[in-house]
């Protein structure tokens, strides 16, 4: 979290993310080039920089695609998701180079406009086999610009959480672009089981790695049924760890349980920034952190501490016998709370 | 359970020791993943050809030009064992994806008809596979000289009779060498990009392991470039009367057009021939 819009905050974190990064990716292209120019000595610079890159930005897609997934299931991959937006806009940068190279290579010199070429030249749009597979990929790397561009919070909280996360999740749309783009396009001349298999198994370890996050979450979240009181039975008070959360979802309510300093209190667990799960975050500094990125919310009222402005909804709990309970009718976002105090033999 | 301190903020300059290790572990891992699969993924290309195109060196080639139906230039190379002068005839094309047509009119606007004359070009070389062509780097600024020489004349066609040909109509500049791989489904593009440029289309044929190329052209010896634009890249059939200059062969199509295409790239696309040997006036 930053007051002020800077290009980005550096810390050492960061800088040991970004060199990991760059140091891979000097080490797949090193191999990739040198092996090229070893096993097929004939290749053209072109060709070389076309393929190179292509091969790097697809596989770096993947990685960047399972990051999410792979923290859901396993908190220690937190640290890659942090920076997910460095690898997002190098992995554009690389596929940039591969479409810049690829439209000057196939459509620049000739007798038509190369953004209209990319589109005119081959008119087999009825053919699977013939489809014209550059314009998939023309369109995957719009996509890919558009969320490069407004990577930066700055465009975040200017287009709204909403409408940023929405345009990021065309991440997806990119992503079938592409899987299409390689499988009518270089795997119709490159026919070695091997290369489609590959792609195969990419598209085999995104969609698993997704599933897997998605049933570890369905069984996490318990479902209550509402008592007269509108309060729900959640659980015992020993079963939510000291300044930890426990998430519910009552009516549709994504709820976090937070127990700290004898006391309970609950927020949404959506947290305004990317809507991470502020549940799995922590109590810090007195203030609820979203594992994710950081952001931060006061737990009684769900507001960021001054001079942040995000707000979630809360909720009332009560202490009752050893159990907790909530409300799940949400209050307005920042509304204050009063929080659950624990009996002393409960804490 | 977590503790206080495992928890990792990313704002905060350290990670927590047990993120430390694991992401350690995590990208050494990946980085054997990356060199194995950079290494799987060019192990499993198929190779390419070994056309050369001379990029950044221009060179001066002097031969007998024949302006129609495409601009080749019939080049001496020197004397056989009987003393017989040898040819190469080569293919002139301009710089980017456009035939050399324009060029070579301009180069007549300045210069007056240059059909049969000792044309010298500067340009950059592209061959492969005994063929030979010219980009005209410069344009019609590839002009050097001209003269008459009545000891160097272009040959006249020798007709090989009507043919029935299968497989794949490429650009030449591309598939002879400025391009790799030059023709196939990642290259349709840029071959329809260079034929509707003017680039006369090569029909590639290969019969039992042998690569024959066609310059294709209508039965007038017009140029049809915008014609088969739709299937190039595509495995076909044409049908017509082919000539022979030299090491060219131009296949003349008879019209109405009528291209077929083959369903698949697997099938053989051997040339079925009924060939009429003679010699065309």
């Amino acid at each position: 979290m930053a007051v002020k819009y800077a290009s980005i905050l550096w810390n050492r974190q960061k800088r040991r993310y970004d060199l990991a990064m760059l140091a891979l990716i000097v080490l797949f292209l090193a191999v990739f080039v040198g092996l090229q120019l070893v096993l097929h000595p004939n290749i053209t610079p072109d060709s070389l920089i076309i393929r190179s890159t292509a091969s790097l930005a697809f596989t770096m897609l993947h990685i960047i695609l399972i990051i999410g997934p792979l923290s859901r299931l396993d908190v220690r991959f937190l640290p890659l998701l942090y920076n997910r937006r460095h690898l997002g806009v190098t992995m554009f940068l690389v596929s940039f180079v591969h479409g810049l190279f690829s439209m000057n290579l196939f459509h620049n010199f000739g007798d038509t406009n190369m953004l209209v070429s990319v589109f005119v030249s081959n008119p087999n749009y009825a053919s699977i086999s013939q489809y014209p597979f550059q314009t998939l990929g023309f369109l995957a790397l719009l996509i890919l610009f558009l969320m490069a561009a407004t990577s930066h919070d700055f465009w975040l909280k200017n287009l709204s959480p909403r409408i940023w996360k929405a345009l990021h999740m065309l991440v997806y749309v990119a992503y079938g672009l592409i899987v299409m783009h390689v499988v009518l396009g270089v795997l119709q001349q490159e026919t070695s089981p091997v290369l489609a298999g590959a792609v195969g198994a990419g598209l085999l370890l995104v969609v698993g790695t997704h599933l897997a996050a998605a049933i570890t979450e369905n069984r996490r979240e318990e479902v209550h049924s509402a008592t007269a009181e509108n309060f729900v039975k959640v659980c015992k008070v020993e079963d939510i760890a000291e300044d930890c959360a426990k998430v519910v979802i009552i009516r549709s309510e994504n709820i976090a349980i937070f127990k700290y300093d004898g006391k309970i209190s609950a927020i949404n667990n959506v947290c305004k920034h990317q809507n991470g799960p502020l549940g799995e975050g922590k109590i810090i500094d007195g203030c609820v952190t979203c594992p994710w990125h950081g952001y931060q919310y006061e737990p009684h009222n769900g507001s960021s501490p001054p001079p942040f402005t995000e707000k979630v909804t809360t909720y009332s709990t009560k202490v009752e016998d050893g159990y907790v309970y909530v409300n799940p009718e949400p209050f307005p976002e920042g509304t204050a709370v009063e929080p659950a105090i624990i009996p002393v033999q409960n804490v | 359970m977590q503790t206080k301190d495992e928890f990792y903020v990313g704002y905060q300059p350290k990670a927590p020791k047990k993120y430390g290790r694991f992401l350690t572990w995590f990208v050494v891992l990946t980085a054997l993943v990356l060199l194995s699969l950079a290494s799987v993924l060019v192990w499993e290309q198929s190779d390419y050809a070994n056309g050369t195109f001379e990029l950044g060196k221009l060179s001066e080639v002097e031969g007998v030009l024949r302006v129609r139906p495409v601009p080749m230039l019939k080049v001496p190379l020197g004397k056989d064992i009987n003393g017989n002068t040898l040819y190469q005839t080569v293919l002139l094309i301009d710089f980017g994806k456009k035939g050399a047509e324009e060029a070579i009119q301009k180069m007549e606007a300045e210069h007056g008809d240059l059909m049969g004359k000792v044309v010298r070009l500067e340009g950059t070389l592209i061959y492969h596979d005994g063929k030979s062509l010219l980009e005209l780097t410069k344009s019609e600024g590839a002009f050097i000289s001209a003269k008459r020489d009545p000891n160097m004349r272009l040959n006249q066609f020798k007709e090989l009779g009507f043919q029935r040909l299968q497989g794949e109509i490429a650009d030449p500049k591309c598939y002879f060498g400025v391009m790799k791989p030059g023709e196939g489904k990642p290259h349709r593009s840029c071959a329809a990009r260079c034929i509707s440029g003017g680039i006369p289309p090569v029909l590639k044929t290969i019969n039992g392991g042998t690569v024959e190329y066609y310059l294709v052209l209508g039965a007038n010896g017009q140029a049809i470039n915008q014609e088969v634009l739709p299937v190039v890249g595509e495995q076909i059939q044409l049908e017509g009367q082919v000539e022979e200059q030299d090491e060219w062969k131009i296949l003349k199509v008879d019209q109405p057009l009528k291209i077929e295409r083959i369903s698949g790239s697997l099938l053989p696309n051997a040339p079925m021939c009924t060939p009429q040997l003679g010699w065309k006036e």
